[in-house]
């Protein structure tokens, strides 16, 4: 996803033969074509399955598997995810949301979100519904809350949306009793609007500038636009990026799912129509 | 690190460095890049002819260096849509590189010890200071400072002293001036289409630059200095098109002082003919001159004007900062020399709002001109004078007659204010400020009064500010219409409450004009009594027919204004009574504007006020109404309030002070004070907020101070918090030097030059003050009972 040493250019791809890979799989091409990176592929089916028998079943796997690194299996496959990703310093991992029993709060299967509360790289949650179609990155969400940690975190989903020449929607969204974040450097919502045809423009700048020079000025050939919407944070991003059709969403999070906790992005995992990439704010 | 000494202070202490008086620096430690461009704003120079943002020397990701010359502007050619002038960037005079070791000194990588800029407001001064640990093992003291010279405006100057603690070798020092890269929303000098320099040899210092499309010459002629320990190190210098680039390799030895100054020398076509010749020659003479000495005379600039303009608060320290941060911008901004341009809503320190002058500038900021430094008054006035050609164009395209000022202007004062705004939601808004926003006329007639009250400048009346007068109440007399109730009706205006477009007798522009009506036939009858050439040379001029200034006096008297007086409230439009109610606490406190969260039709059917509108109007005709009409319609009002403009926390601070309410006062006035300085607001990244600055002012002044106009004086009816425990300033009225000290229960005024005045505290007895005299009073028992007890 962005220009990295050598021994992080792995994508991590939980494979088994559910349907939920038929999903995955474009996602999985798609993302380890742009960051020219080694699939790492992990088998969570117990006793695994022989590769052969894969190739046939996902004809799209033949070429990935050319060059893929085949992570030794394991007993729970959340944790061979995990270990996979973090003994080979994955770039990301690339998996599916679910498939059959959905935790109410998250929308995640066990397995996704055993992977998400460990998450040791950024995480591509993939939702089953997508289905087998081809994934292309012409559009991407990239919801901001203002502050300067979190436009760090976004560094390389801003890469990989200028590797795919993918035009980037930067979204804030504030609304009514929305509470400033306390962290020095922060850019909300301006609480004083003298004259909006200066105001606006004004600000629109200056967000995106922070964002830019905070995640590492990445040329955006598709272009970058700054767009705000009202109301609850979690439903605006699901809205937004339906009504402007993204094929991905980028989240920033601090990685903590206790209850109330990361309401955005349950919101979203449980609703979005498209690919969530996931950030650890605290990843390099 | 041992200082260098520069003499800042007339008094001869010599020191190279900030000033150590917590009260009179801003400061910003460490790096946080995210800041960079609030700091760059914040921590601006400015003189009123130029003004320079604090960008790191350096650079860093997030920097935009920018340097903006009164009255330069220029259009953007490549904007979309129908672009308007803007104030056009000069080049970056400020850019200074530091390679240790073949490594580019940027913060951002660390290596830093600690790191602090400081704004030493009392010398007008930007310091900078860190210690850096080079990659080759060497400490590195560095101290820097710029100031755009108060003392003689075409010049700013920068200068770094490095001093070592140990060898350091391999240092490369680049200085170098460049137009620089275009950013969105800037549009930048260029030396394309610039004709070719006749100035011979001395062009090696020299940059041309012109705007694109409005013809302006800008030449900046440089020159770098390296000294050690005192030695002149002369630079490698490198010549490329539309720069000059100076460099120095040297290795830097324990112990020794390197000490680099740049001085940059600034004309415009605008200024003179040849300003190439002069930045030259300017520049030459400079050069003969210790550069210690810019900076003293610089800096003793700075401390006469704090003599006349300094607000002391005893009790809070971060509102007396606050108050001084204000007053440093404002000094800042306005340049008496020049009577061609004005001061744009973000001053020279940002390119938000593109430089264009508003209200702003009449109804906020000018009282601290006037009353602290009348000739930066009289040119920004003068400002509005030139300008009326292209006011009674506008009045005269619209329908109207006299003169109808532009909402938004430039050099020009033709109507620059931009067709329509795209909200970040996506929502495209038609702006009609510029088709209806017509009080402007009216709040500039009303500051050529105050001015003219305050200073009793007769040469300003006679030869700009009667002519003002009249053209503003000629198209109060068109504008209206005399309906069958026998009222004078203004319909289709926006007041202050811009969240309402297209009202009918809108109370504040209503009284507004009422008030330029009346004034300007008192105007008319005060030329005609006391210079009557001038009266008859007017009258010929501006075609005046002899019955017009009695009509103006009729349409006053017969202005509709909505004063009820069964409630004692004004209705801020016609309906506005009727519209929805809506609770505002129900919304948090650090929302987005309410108008963003409501939409805008149904703002538009609620009560929602944007800024103060009614209360605008309390706070500038306090005596003409009765105390309970002025309680009434502010708490009737405040309400409703949703201060989403940052004109309106200081003015609702002012009038609660004036109603003795000083704990709502004061919570308005930290608001007020916080707008730029809080960095609550994230828009002070495209400068810092002028009118709210001058308000911050007013409301120290005309609120917590009470001070008024009498016919022979001034009264003050002062709130003085009981927190703080003293609040002292000078002001000028009419040549006459004051001092005021109030305090919760006392109140004291000194006439330390000029002639003799009334002064009257609250309601008590009014004092004849003689220059040199001071006298005492204490507050009594009961509101507005103030008694002398010593002179």
């Amino acid at each position: 996803m962005s220009a990295v040493p050598v021994e992080k250019n792995t994508v991590v791809l939980p494979l088994d033969t559910t349907a939920r890979f038929v999903a995955v799989l474009p996602v999985a091409e798609t993302v380890i074509r742009l960051a020219q990176a080694t699939p790492c592929i992990v088998q969570t089916e117990m006793p695994p399955i022989p590769l052969s028998e894969l190739k046939n079943k996902f004809p799209g796997l033949k070429t990935l598997l050319e060059h893929a690194i085949i992570a030794p299996p394991r007993e729970r496959p959340a944790e061979a995810i995990i270990r996979a990703a973090a003994e080979s310093h994955s770039l990301c991992i690339v998996m599916a949301m679910h498939e059959g029993q959905r935790k109410a709060d998250t929308g995640l299967d066990g397995i996704a979100e055993e992977v998400l509360c460990e998450m040791p790289c950024p995480v591509v949650l993939v939702p089953p519904e997508r289905g087998a179609a081809p994934w292309r990155v012409r559009q991407v969400v990239l919801p901001q809350d203002g502050t300067p940690v979190t436009a760090r975190a976004v560094a390389p989903a801003i890469a990989l949306a200028g590797c795919a020449g993918a035009g980037l929607l930067v979204l804030h969204v504030s609304g009514a009793h929305a509470v400033p974040p306390r962290e020095p450097g922060s850019l909300t919502a301006p609480r004083y609007v003298d004259q909006p045809q200066h105001e606006w423009p004004a600000w629109a700048r200056e967000f995106l500038d922070r964002v830019r020079s905070l995640s590492g000025e990445y040329p955006v050939k598709g272009g970058i636009q700054m767009c705000m919407a009202r109301g609850e944070p979690g439903p605006e991003i699901v809205r937004f990026a339906r009504g402007h059709r993204a094929d991905l969403i980028v989240l920033s999070w601090r990685g903590e799912l206790a209850p109330r906790c990361a309401r955005t992005l349950r919101h979203v995992l449980q609703h979005a129509l498209c690919p969530v990439l996931v950030l650890p704010e605290s990843h390099k | 690190m041992k200082a260098h000494p520069v003499n800042t202070t007339q008094s001869g202490v010599c020191y190279f460095g900030p000033t150590d008086d917590p009260l009179w620096r801003i400061e910003e430690e460490g790096f946080n890049l995210a800041r960079e461009h609030e700091i760059e704003s914040l921590f601006a120079v400015s003189n009123g002819y130029v003004g320079s943002r604090a960008s790191l020397a350096e650079g860093s990701p997030l920097s935009n260096p920018a340097t903006f010359i009164a009255g330069v502007y220029d259009t953007h050619s490549s904007t979309p849509g129908d672009p308007v002038p803007e104030l056009a960037v000069a080049p970056d005079w400020m850019q200074l590189t530091l390679l240790i070791g073949g490594r580019e000194f940027r913060l951002e990588e660390g290596g830093y010890l600690w790191h602090r800029r400081t704004l030493d407001l009392r010398h007008g001064i930007l310091w900078r200071e860190f210690d850096y640990s080079a990659p080759n093992g060497g400490l590195i003291h560095v101290r820097a400072c710029r100031l755009a010279s108060l003392a003689d405006r075409h010049v700013l100057f920068q200068c770094v002293q490095i001093k070592a603690e140990n060898q350091v070798p391999g240092i490369h020092l680049r200085a170098s001036t460049e137009p620089g890269t275009e950013h969105p929303g800037q549009v930048r000098l260029t030396s394309e289409s610039c004709p070719p320099s006749d100035v011979g040899d001395d062009a090696a210092n020299l940059l041309e630059l012109c705007t694109r499309s409005t013809g302006i010459k800008v030449a900046i002629a440089t020159a770098g200095r390296l000294r050690i320990d005192g030695a002149s190190i002369p630079p490698k210098v490198e010549r490329l098109p539309g720069r000059r680039i100076e460099s120095w390799e040297l290795d830097i030895e324990a112990g020794k002082i390197y000490r680099f100054d740049r001085l940059v020398v600034i004309y415009t076509s605008r200024d003179t003919e040849q300003p190439t010749t002069l930045a030259v020659q300017h520049l030459r003479r400079l050069l003969r001159v210790d550069p210690d000495d810019v900076i003293g005379v610089h800096a003793r600039t700075w401390d006469e004007r704090w003599r006349e303009s300094d607000v002391e608060i005893e009790g809070d320290e971060s509102l007396q900062r606050a108050v001084r941060f204000a007053c440093y911008h404002l000094i800042g901004a306005a340049n008496p020399e020049d009577e061609r341009v004005s001061v744009g809503a973000r001053a020279l320190t940002g390119s938000a709002y593109k430089g264009h002058v508003f209200w702003d500038t009449e109804l906020f900021m000018l009282p601290f001109y006037i009353f602290t430094h009348p000739p930066s008054a009289r040119a920004l006035l003068m400002y509005r004078y030139h300008t009326l050609p292209a006011a009674r164009k506008k009045a005269q395209r619209l329908g109207y007659r006299g003169a109808l000022y532009a909402w938004e202007s430039t050099d020009t004062g033709e109507e620059v204010t931009p067709g329509y705004a795209i909200s970040p939601d996506g929502e495209i808004k038609p702006i009609l400020n510029g088709v209806w926003e017509h009080h402007i006329s009216a709040d500039i007639a009303y500051a050529v009064w105050q001015y003219w009250q305050a200073t009793g400048d007769e040469g300003f009346i006679q030869r700009a500010g009667a002519e003002i007068l009249f053209e503003t109440a000629r198209f109060w007399a068109s504008r209206g219409l005399l309906e069958e109730d026998g009222r004078y009706h203004i319909q289709e205006v926006i007041g202050p409450d811009e969240y309402h477009e297209g009202v009918d007798d809108n109370a504040f522009t209503n009284v507004m004009a009422q008030w330029n009506l009346e004034c300007a036939q008192d105007a008319a009858r005060l030329l005609a009594e006391r210079w009557p050439e001038r009266w008859r040379e007017l009258m010929h001029d501006l075609e005046l027919g002899t019955d017009e200034p009695e009509t103006w006096r009729d349409l006053a008297q017969r202005m509709y204004t909505s004063f009820d007086p069964q409630t004692g409230l004004f209705e801020q439009f016609k309906g506005y009574f009727g519209l929805e109610q809506i609770d505002i606490a129900e919304y948090g406190p650090d929302a987005l504007p309410l108008d963003m969260i409501l939409g805008r039709e149904r703002t538009q059917l609620s009560q929602i006020v944007k800024q103060a509108d009614v209360v605008m109007l309390l706070h500038l005709f306090w005596d003409r109404f009765r105390p309970e009409t002025c309680e009434a319609n502010f708490r009737y009002y405040e309400p409703r309030t949703t201060h989403g403009s940052s004109l309106s926390p200081s003015i609702h601070a002012a009038v609660a002070a004036r109603l003795g309410d000083t704990d709502t006062a004061l919570r308005y006035f930290r608001q007020a004070a916080e707008i730029d300085l809080a960095n609550n607001m994230g828009n002070a990244a495209g400068g810092v907020h002028a009118a709210a600055l001058g308000g911050l002012w007013q409301a120290v002044v005309f609120g917590f101070a009470g001070l008024r106009l009498l016919p022979d004086g001034l009264g003050f009816a002062p709130h003085c918090p009981p927190v703080w425990r003293a609040l002292r300033f000078p002001l000028i009225w009419r040549g006459t030097r004051l001092r005021i000290e109030l305090r919760p229960d006392t109140a004291e005024v000194a006439a330390v030059s000029g002639d003799s005045l009334t002064v009257q505290i609250g309601d008590g007895e009014p004092v004849r003050l003689a220059p040199g005299r001071r006298t005492r009073w204490k507050r009594g028992e009961g509101v507005g009972v103030w008694k002398e007890v010593s002179s």
